[in-house]
């Protein structure tokens, strides 16, 4: 993934709290709930205005979070937006 | 209401349902209106061009064997699935208005304070429903719908369909019995139901303890939202649902084997007021 806008996906509804997010999610044939940990609802919290660079997203999460306790800040960054594009929260696009 | 009429309207869900027996069998269309007697009401005559009033038509049907006879089992299994056809029409009529619920209910005769225990088919809400239905009112062993907290104070629509009560081996169809075949009150216009608290069942295998445990709310909703109906045709149906539970105490989770265990939980929730 080289650098790639990371932009929330469409939602119905979104309810944070202290222990993340829930997103309610629907497509043509039916709808689904997916849960967020506070990673990944900062995640889309961030790119939901509009496409981010993932270098952006991830320095957005240290300024938040702090940088992982082991590897580069943009790997771990890398593997929560991947993990977010499988649950259909977020899609990722050419910069 | 003429016992065995062939077309007959329900009040149910906070809506009605019209349901056409014409060509069933007369076993079937007997056996209905014994089960559904305390919701028949004569149907009524939409006025010419308001079709958009007219409520939705749900029919019978038998599974024949090749020469067009049907047995016992037949009857009983049309039955059920006429209960499912008239629980999917009035559903679609609350769709975008109401919370739904795959829940059973049960309410205070006279304050209305209800609590609504969600769980998946076969885990124990027709159970439960009839266990602690006696000195309480029966509001459905099936779906729990719930208006606006904000402007209808989390009223629940009443649904007190017949139960699907299984019977012994080796009979593997249910049977449809009125609530008031079972000794059960069902809700009707002398009391108004109201969310009171919500718990989520789970059912384990064995013992007969009881184990509750409060739920995050985030967590709480995932869990159910899969016992949830049109979720997204509500305006922002999470935080409506977010703020039931809020008001409500939040959800709880149920570990239980045997529906006896309850008794003190259905008696806490439903002695609440508002």
């Amino acid at each position: 993934m080289s650098e790639v806008l990371v932009r929330a996906a469409p939602a119905v509804d979104v309810l944070e709290s202290d222990s993340g997010a829930v997103v309610l999610l629907r497509d043509a044939t039916f709808s689904r709930v997916v849960r967020l940990s506070p990673l990944g609802a900062a995640v889309r919290a961030f790119t939901s205005a509009g496409g981010m660079p993932l270098s952006s997203v991830a320095a957005h999460l240290t300024s938040v979070f702090g940088g992982p306790s082991e590897g580069d800040v943009l790997a771990a960054t890398r593997a929560v937006v991947e993990e977010l594009v499988r649950e259909g929260v977020v899609v990722v696009e050419p910069a | 209401m003429t016992t065995g009429a062939l077309v007959a309207d329900l009040a149910v869900l906070g809506t009605r349902v019209r349901v056409d027996l014409t060509g069933a069998p007369e076993e079937l269309v007997e056996r209905f209106h014994v089960a559904w007697r305390h919701l028949v009401e004569p149907p009524t005559d939409t006025p010419a061009g308001a079709a958009s009033h007219a409520p939705p038509v749900v029919h019978a049907t038998v599974r024949t064997a090749s020469d067009g006879s049907y047995d016992d089992d037949a009857v009983r299994q049309g039955l059920v699935e006429l209960t499912q056809r008239i629980t999917k029409a009035a559903i679609e009529q609350q769709a975008g208005r109401a919370l739904l619920f795959h829940a059973g209910a049960l309410a205070h005769p006279e304050t209305g304070a209800t609590m609504v225990y969600v769980a998946p088919g076969g885990t124990g809400k027709t159970t439960l429903s009839r266990t602690h239905g006696q000195g309480l009112v029966y509001v459905t062993d099936e779906t729990v719908a719930v208006l606006d907290g904000d402007t209808d104070g989390d009223a629940v629509l009443p649904y007190p369909k017949p139960l699907s009560i299984r019977r012994p081996p080796p009979h593997t169809h249910k049977d449809e019995v009125s609530p008031l075949d079972l000794d059960l009150v069902p809700a009707d216009d002398a009391v108004r139901p109201w969310v009171a608290g919500v718990v989520l069942l789970a059912r384990t295998d064995g013992g007969t303890g009881l184990r509750v445990e409060s739920v995050d709310p985030l967590d709480a909703i995932v869990r159910l939202a899969p016992e949830t109906s049109s979720l997204a045709t509500l305006e922002r149906p999470l935080h409506r649902l977010a703020a039931l539970l809020e008001r409500t105490g939040g959800a709880r989770l149920v570990h239980y084997s045997e529906a006896g265990a309850l008794t003190d939980l259905v008696h806490e929730i439903t002695g609440r007021t508002r």
